[in-house]
């Protein structure tokens, strides 16, 4: 039986708002497909190997946490990029779509370096700013995708890969735009946190299907999901 | 005192008592108050100890229980026990109470304070003793993560360099809170209840807040607090001043400094809450620890959140939680730890009211799993109902187990579809939490 593997990065330290439930939500979709699957969650000070994976999973973290995660993983920068751009699948929520862009300004304006895949630079302002957010996924123009901000940074500059259009909910930075998230080869990232992918379906077949390639299956049962995001939609709707 | 100071106070007095004969709440005539004139809290002279009391957790019951324990003892004591912990709620206390000398003639005034707003109080306000119970991950779509209201309160504690800061030494979070003067520490010993590992759904405070190295915890009381320390940099739990063991959860009773106390709390983070209070009010010099015992086992714990009646037969409870991991995560603990041959379980969840956000990442953060074998059947409620199925799903909670509707009037129909005591799990913040109680004992289906 294949073995998929899931590489779950610096959990310990990007754990907010229940987001690591994702990486349980595709364990048990990678089960049900009839597959093994295995999680390893490195520490910060652990060496960072990318090979193998078949999916890198970052979550959101509170601001102190993200800075010490950019110490950690920035030495890596070159590993990272060339991962990410031989189309390794990265799901990246909330402040740690910081860690890729230029740099990141933390609440003590001190500007740490980012990965610099992108040309996005992170600013933490330690505000509180929350919203429902509906949007479109560029890969896909039929579905809707729903999602919660609570965000205390913002993203500043150019996104030439967004992963939605027609954006309504997050005002500020880029996402002012009608744009929000990237998609840049495999690499997904949204301010969306929390179950993103439980509470979007379509969004979970499409990470699976390219996690699993050929292995993946689109007979897995998503009714009760489905019922739940269709709910969320309407009511997003009628509030409109 | 001025004019316009004795005007503001006789406004917000009267709307204070038209508020209480028509059962509204108490926002109002302080809000009312602070806008005719902004500096009548600063104006106010508290000759007495003020006394404030905030945290994630436990801050009415704890508040109140602090209250009950001076007035047994003796002293006058003013308090917002029906009051809003906003800085408008404390007005109208305040307001309530002061004289035409502007004075709050008090021997003790105790109050509790929200922890976010808590610096625009202390502008005003300024207490001598500082009691903060936790800080946990709570109610995130107003508040954010801990770390963001731990800058919040610290930015309070500068505004009261004075003040005695009365720290629970098992939070690594809130501990940190400093101010120039010496706090005093409370913790709570190994009890039964306590885990090696943490049992709730998160934990917010994995690593060291100081190295960033993995904190090594010796037991867990509930997600972050315990006793812990950093094998890299030596952060640890702070010696306690006033110290909880030998918890004993079937009478509520522990040992406080060596002296048994009968609080009545069969749970660990009310008998926390007993010993932030022993801390304060010993602590304070206001009463010795026998005292402090004798005046506790008689306070009546605010029920609001608890509420116990019969269904059909059937053993049926309430437990109110607020929108934090914690507080249902210790909700569950309760339900699975009670003997009870068959338990159902009801889960309510609503959108936020009054934002109407339909965020549900907190359910997330519940260690829900802890249903499975010991819950037999779930019913979720409310317009979030399918969302709190789908991550009872995740938990590994068998999906035919869960039975969901979004109406809430349909409680009654939907529970004769199960048999067991019932557990309620409502989800509040400023939600309707409450139509789910009359639902079920008035409700017509």
């Amino acid at each position: 039986m294949a073995r998929i593997r899931i590489l779950h990065l610096y959990s310990q330290v990007l754990d907010l708002y229940g987001d690591y439930r994702n990486v349980d939500a595709i364990c048990q979709r990678i089960k049900e497909s009839g597959l093994e699957v295995e999680v390893d969650r490195p520490e910060l000070w652990d060496d960072l190997v990318l090979d193998g994976y078949d999916l890198v999973y970052v979550g959101h973290g509170k601001a102190a946490n993200l800075a010490e995660a950019a110490r950690a993983l920035v030495p890596h920068a070159d590993d990272v990029r060339a991962h990410i751009d031989a189309g390794q699948v990265f799901f990246v929520t909330g402040n740690a779509q910081e860690l890729f862009g230029t740099s990141l300004t933390t609440k003590d304006n001190d500007e740490l370096p980012g990965v610099g895949l992108f040309p996005y630079r992170g600013v933490e302002k330690n505000e509180v700013y929350v919203t429902d957010m509906v949007a479109t996924p560029v890969f896909n123009a039929t579905e809707v995708f729903y999602g919660f901000v609570n965000r205390t940074a913002y993203l500043q500059g150019p996104n030439p890969y967004p992963l939605f259009h027609n954006v309504r909910g997050p005002g500020e930075g880029l996402e002012s735009k009608g744009v929000e998230g990237v998609l840049y080869k495999n690499f997904f990232s949204t301010w969306a946190m929390g179950p993103a992918l439980i509470r979007n379906p379509f969004l979970m077949r499409e990470v699976l299907s390219r996690m699993l390639g050929s292995s993946y299956r689109d007979d897995l049962d998503f009714s009760l999901e489905e019922r739940a995001h269709k709910l969320v939609v309407d009511e997003m709707r009628r509030d409109r | 005192m001025g004019i316009r100071f004795i005007s503001t106070s006789i406004v917000s007095r009267g709307l204070s008592r038209i508020g209480a004969a028509i059962g509204r709440g108490t926002n109002l005539p302080g809000e009312v108050a602070l806008r005719m004139y902004p500096e009548v809290l600063s104006e106010t002279s508290f000759p007495g100890k003020v006394i404030a009391v905030t945290g994630s957790n436990g801050k009415t019951t704890t508040s109140n229980m602090i209250a009950h324990v001076l007035r047994k003892a003796g002293y006058s004591v003013l308090n917002n026990a029906r009051g809003s912990n906003m800085k408008p709620g404390i007005a109208t206390t305040v307001l309530d109470a002061v004289g035409y000398d502007g004075t709050v003639d008090f021997d003790y005034v105790v109050l509790e304070v929200d922890e976010c707003m808590a610096r625009f109080v202390f502008d005003d306000i300024k207490p001598d003793y500082f009691l903060v119970l936790n800080l946990l991950r709570d109610q995130v779509t107003r508040n954010g993560h801990p770390d963001v209201v731990f800058d919040k309160l610290q930015a309070a504690v500068d505004k009261v360099p004075a003040a005695t800061l009365v720290l629970n030494a098992n939070d690594p979070i809130s501990q940190r809170l400093c101010n120039a003067k010496e706090p005093i520490y409370f913790g709570m010993e190994r009890i039964a209840t306590s885990t090696s590992t943490s049992e709730s759904g998160t934990q917010d405070m994995k690593v060291c807040p100081v190295c960033f190295h993995t904190l090594s915890y010796e037991y867990y009381h509930y997600n972050q607090l315990g006793e812990f320390r950093c094998p890299c940099c030596g952060f640890a739990t702070p010696a306690t001043q006033y110290s909880g063991s030998e918890a004993d959860l079937s009478n509520g009773s522990l040992l406080i400094n060596g002296t048994r106390v009968a609080t009545g709390f069969d749970t660990p983070y009310n008998l926390f809450n007993a010993v932030g209070a022993a801390a304060v009010c010993c602590g304070s010099g206001a009463v010795a620890p026998e005292r402090f015992a004798a005046d506790v086992a008689d306070f009546d714990v605010e029920k609001s959140r608890v509420d116990s009646f019969d269904f059909e037969g059937r053993k049926a409870m309430v437990l109110m939680t607020k929108l934090n991991a914690a507080s249902l995560d210790q909700s569950i603990s309760y339900a699975i730890e009670q003997p009870d041959k068959e338990k159902v379980a009801v889960l309510y969840v609503n959108n936020a009211l009054y934002t109407d956000l339909k965020d549900i990442s907190w359910l997330y953060d519940v260690a829900f799993g802890r249903l499975c074998g010991t819950i037999s059947k779930v019913v979720c409620l409310g317009s979030r109902a399918l969302d709190a199925a789908a991550c009872l799903k995740v938990a590994g909670y068998p999906v035919q187990d869960i039975i969901y509707a979004i109406d809430v009037s349909r409680v009654k129909e939907l529970l004769r579809q199960t048999v067991g005591s019932i557990y309620v799990f409502a989800a509040s913040a400023f939600g309707d939490e409450g139509r789910i109680l009359e639902e079920l004992r008035d409700g017509k289906n």
